[in-house]
């Protein structure tokens, strides 16, 4: 697939890498800078520096037969201008744009529905940062998690902590309900093999795939549930808290504490009607925690800009005794810190980056891939599959005699409104969704190639772009 | 170790397989003229380099993939030594006259396309050996690097980085499509298309088909090693200007006429180098028609054919012989010595220190000329309409710093090993800008390297590699910098 990806900042980058690494001819647009030169060197792509609103340069880029636009520059003006841009010009059948101002986003579907304005997607990264935060609060002991087939399963990694009720026994026994599926075990970091004979330990990464309704009792195998929340303290400063604060605020009282004044200012405009707290300070003010008893809060969220601050204010909340604490961190350098860090230290620290580039990538797969989730810093995957009509290599037999690709474990099937584990007698039907993880995410593509037809027998060979 | 030699190893062997495969074509053909005795040679050397690839394998199996800048200094380097080393074994075989050390100067100048011999007596030499030094001009004047990115299925690693170890020509801006294996197919597509052209063209001119193929694997190449011992002498006129379009061909950039048949008609002409490499053509071509026609009495055809031929032949680095032009008249040789290291274009088969390098000198200069008298002013050096960034300044000199000191230290060794001075320093330049004739009184454009000493044999054959990988990549692999942290 040729794609024209404008705005090479930090989410444009991630997603052009990966993008590269599955095989399709990216192209990046952005002003002139040495970082961009540069990627064109480390990476397989092209780089065309100027300005992307100028139909010269969108047309240097190859926009007349680009089969996707990913605009993801800071600014959303500049987005849904370029993706107008490139529909009206060059009839580029997707685009993809980031719209971050939320008065936009709550009008989403009136806006982007193709016909207002030529947009197929919209990306909001702060909302996906703040949708996870959400789930992750709810699943205790969750490092990362995500909902597939509808929201009715969840896919994530937990850690197995003290407490757990099947700590010491087998994990075969985790999924001897037939309600649970564990996919994978790491141990310090490191993928095990035949992982259903060994013994459940403390500190063991859990890749598990359960019903909904069900996954609070399957983490209590791993690890004890946190007992009920009532107040949580946000700390600060960006769309994602916001967004956060005002999700939360229907079920919880909620503390945001926000340190630029004027913003606060704004915000106290916009959530006058909600029941948010809102607070101008720092949130690593020691008079501040003590005058607010933040330390009694039931969970504490670290979502300002800065990271370092985030871990900061989660590791002081959590030593004055706050029961959860999460920080967000964006620089992948510092989410692996999370190996340094001890039990005593912040519980959870949060990087928004494989959510957004998840959320990108399902937006951009077709191939029959509904909905994908990196996890693992972007090394391994789940994803949700439909087994398409016509597929002969998977339809009509049974699971156990299907070749699958190496490293491919099968979690569970959607067959209409039923949920069905993945036994080996299974046999599958045009229509089921699969959910599958992945070790190894550059396997999809051939996972989604087994499970839909093929179109002829010639290989295909494209010579030129 | 710093150098993870295992990767390189891993890059190298279907490299080295595939070249090795590539020396089946010389022993079918020998078979095919009854040469038997070189079929087993060229068989015996496909073996060897399929051994080496298997070995090469057997020793990178738990490579690990992190790749870094120096290991791919190291990869190409490494890759162009094994290339030469192997193409020697079926010569030295089959020539009982020609050492190892000959050997590895002939296929050095063959896969670097200098075009200079060590040969005598070509014309009764076995029909195979001449089609395995045509092949192997044709393949290292595209380069390895391209020809592997374009034919082998999992050869990259990552973008473009690889790409500038073999040739500074590749930045981004060059880039035409989104993918580098497109790119490179493209680049392989047109050059063996007029590497076709050509053929017919000498066909038509005139020559038989085997000589024709020869000929037009070298001139495309802008090799310049005619399988014939009077090089371009004893041929029809038709086929001179046949060999002018072409060897004028081979030194335009590659990137620039891609992207013009892509659709953007004019950017051939718009480019500055390529205007610049014009210019100097006509220029040196007019001033050398003039002196031939009123110091030495050419008439008009001979003097514009032979004068343009030769500089075309010089400028473009291919080094076909057409009459000896030292010996001619001082101004004429004077003007050769001054052009012998300028080169075609940058992103061609040409060698030499390149006139864009030359072009990013000249904007330099002007614009400091501008700013001693106004000094205030804001001015900066402009190349194809854009300002000259820092970086391409520093690799200009750079580049210069390390053509000069090559370019002593091994006519200071060619000296010491018995040369006279003219003919080693002419030759060193000659080697290290890919060009072939020298201009001394023993190494003329007539003369050829048969008789050296072995070791000369090999300083020039690393002359010869140091000038192909544009000098950077080779003194690099010397330091031992890069074999530390």
């Amino acid at each position: 697939m040729n794609i024209i990806i404008v705005g090479a900042a930090r989410v444009g980058r991630e997603l052009a890498q990966y993008l590269v690494s599955m095989g399709h001819a990216v192209t990046m647009m952005d002003e002139p800078s040495a970082e961009l030169t540069a990627l064109s060197d480390r990476l397989d792509l092209r780089v065309v520096q100027g300005d992307a609103l100028s139909p010269a340069l969108l047309r240097r880029a190859g926009a007349e037969n680009t089969d996707l636009l990913v605009a993801v520059t800071s600014s959303d003006e500049y987005n849904i201008a370029v993706c107008s841009l490139a529909a009206a010009i060059f009839a580029i059948p997707r685009k993809i744009a980031r719209i971050r101002t939320p008065d936009l986003l709550a009008e989403a579907s009136a806006l982007f529905n193709g016909q207002a304005l030529p947009i197929d997607h919209v990306i909001a990264p702060e909302h996906i940062t703040a949708a996870d935060i959400l789930d992750l609060i709810e699943l205790p002991g969750c490092v990362a998690a995500a909902m597939f087939a509808d929201e009715r399963v969840v896919m994530g990694v937990a850690v197995c902590r003290r407490g757990g009720k099947m700590v010491g026994s087998q994990l075969e026994a985790l999924q001897a309900d037939g309600k649970g599926r564990v996919l994978a075990l790491y141990r310090q970091h490191e993928s095990v093999r035949a992982f259903l004979q060994e013994t459940l330990a403390i500190g063991d990464e859990i890749v598990f795939c359960v019903e909904r309704s069900r996954a609070l009792s399957f983490l209590s195998a791993i690890g004890p549930l946190d007992p009920g929340a009532k107040t949580i303290a946000i700390a600060g400063g960006t769309h994602a808290a916001d967004e956060l604060a005002r999700n939360l605020s229907s079920r919880y009282r909620v503390k945001l504490i926000e340190p630029d004044a004027a913003r606060a200012q704004r915000l106290l405009a916009r959530f006058d009607s909600s029941r948010i707290e809102l607070f101008n300070a720092d949130p690593c003010d020691p008079d501040f925690i003590h005058e607010e008893h933040l330390d009694d809060c039931d969970r504490f969220i670290a979502a300002s800009p800065s990271d370092e601050l985030n871990l900061i204010a989660g590791q002081l909340l959590k030593r004055q005794g706050c029961p959860r604490t999460l920080a967000v961190i964006n620089k992948t350098t510092l989410s692996d810190l999370s190996v340094l860090l001890g039990s005593a230290d912040v519980d959870l620290l949060f990087e928004p980056r494989e959510a957004v580039i998840s959320a990108l990538l399902s937006d951009i797969y077709q191939d029959g891939v509904i909905k994908l989730r990196l996890f693992n810093s972007g090394r391994a995957c789940a994803a949700e599959l439909m087994v398409q009509e016509g597929s002969r290599r998977v339809l009509g037999h049974k699971i156990s005699d299907i070749t699958w690709p190496s490293g491919v474990v099968l979690g569970m099937v959607l067959r209409g409104r039923k949920l069905l584990p993945c036994s080996n007698e299974l046999e599958l039907q045009a229509g089921d969704r699969l959910l599958v993880f992945l070790p190894d995410q550059a396997q999809l593509r051939r996972l989604s190639a087994l499970l839909r037809p093929r179109v002829s027998w010639i290989p295909k060979v494209r010579l030129w772009s | 170790m710093v150098v993870n030699l295992q990767l390189v190893a891993r890059l190298l062997c279907p490299s080295v397989f595939w070249f090795g495969l590539c020396g089946l074509i010389p022993a079918i053909y020998a078979l095919g003229c009854g040469e038997n005795f070189e079929s087993l040679a060229f068989g015996i050397s496909a073996l060897c380099a399929v051994l080496l690839a298997g070995l090469l394998y057997r020793v990178s199996r738990q490579a690990r993939l992190a790749v870094t800048l120096r290991d791919l200094f190291v990869f190409t380097v490494s890759l162009w030594l094994s290339c030469i080393l192997l193409a020697a074994i079926p010569l030295w075989l089959t020539l009982d006259d020609l050492n190892y050390a000959g050997a590895v100067f002939e296929s050095a100048s063959a896969l670097s396309c200098t075009g200079a011999t060590a040969i005598s007596q070509l014309d009764s030499r076995a029909q195979s050996v001449l089609l395995w030094r045509s092949m192997l001009q044709f393949f290292g004047g595209i380069g390895f690097v391209v020809a592997g990115a374009a034919l082998l299925p999992s050869f990259l690693l990552g973008g473009l980085n690889l790409f500038k170890t073999e040739s500074s020509s590749f930045d981004g801006q060059a880039k035409l499509t989104a993918h580098i294996k497109t790119m490179a197919i493209g680049l392989l597509l047109w050059y063996a298309a007029t590497a076709v052209l050509c053929t017919f063209c000498y066909i038509l001119a005139g020559l038989d088909w085997f000589l024709a193929l020869n000929a037009a694997l070298c001139t495309v190449a802008t090799g310049g090693m005619m399988p014939l011992d009077s090089s371009m002498n004893d041929l029809p006129p038709a086929v001179h200007y046949c060999a002018m379009v072409f060897m004028f061909l081979g030194s335009l950039p590659f990137f620039v006429l891609l992207a013009s048949i892509s659709g953007n008609y004019l950017q051939v002409w718009r480019d500055e180098q390529v205007r610049g490499f014009i210019k100097i053509n006509l220029f040196i071509a007019l001033l050398v028609i003039i002196s031939l026609i009123f110091s030495n009495g050419y008439d008009l055809e001979r003097a514009v054919r032979v004068g343009l031929f030769n500089t075309i032949s010089i400028l473009s680095t291919t080094g076909f012989a057409l009459e000896d032009f030292t010996l001619w008249n001082p101004f004429a040789t004077f003007l050769f010595l001054v052009i012998l290291a300028v080169g075609g274009c940058s992103g061609s088969t040409s060698g030499g220190i390149k006139v864009f390098r030359l072009q990013v000198c000249y904007a330099m200069f002007k614009t400091q000329l501008t700013k001693a008298l106004h000094p205030h002013q804001l001015i900066e050096p402009h190349f194809n309409g854009q300002p000259i960034s820092s970086a391409l300044i520093r690799a200009v000199i750079m580049y210069f710093v390390g053509y000069v000191i090559l370019l002593l230290i091994s006519s200071a060794c060619a000296v010491l090993l018995g040369l006279s001075l003219p003919d080693s320093f002419t030759a060193s330049i000659t080697m290290l800008s890919n060009v072939g004739p020298a201009m001394g009184p023993d190494l003329g454009p007539s003369a050829n390297f048969a008789d050296l000493n072995p070791l000369l044999h090999l300083l020039f054959a690393f002359d010869m590699l140091a000038g192909r990988l544009e000098i950077i990549p080779v003194l690099l692999c010397l330091t031992p910098r890069l074999w530390r942290l």
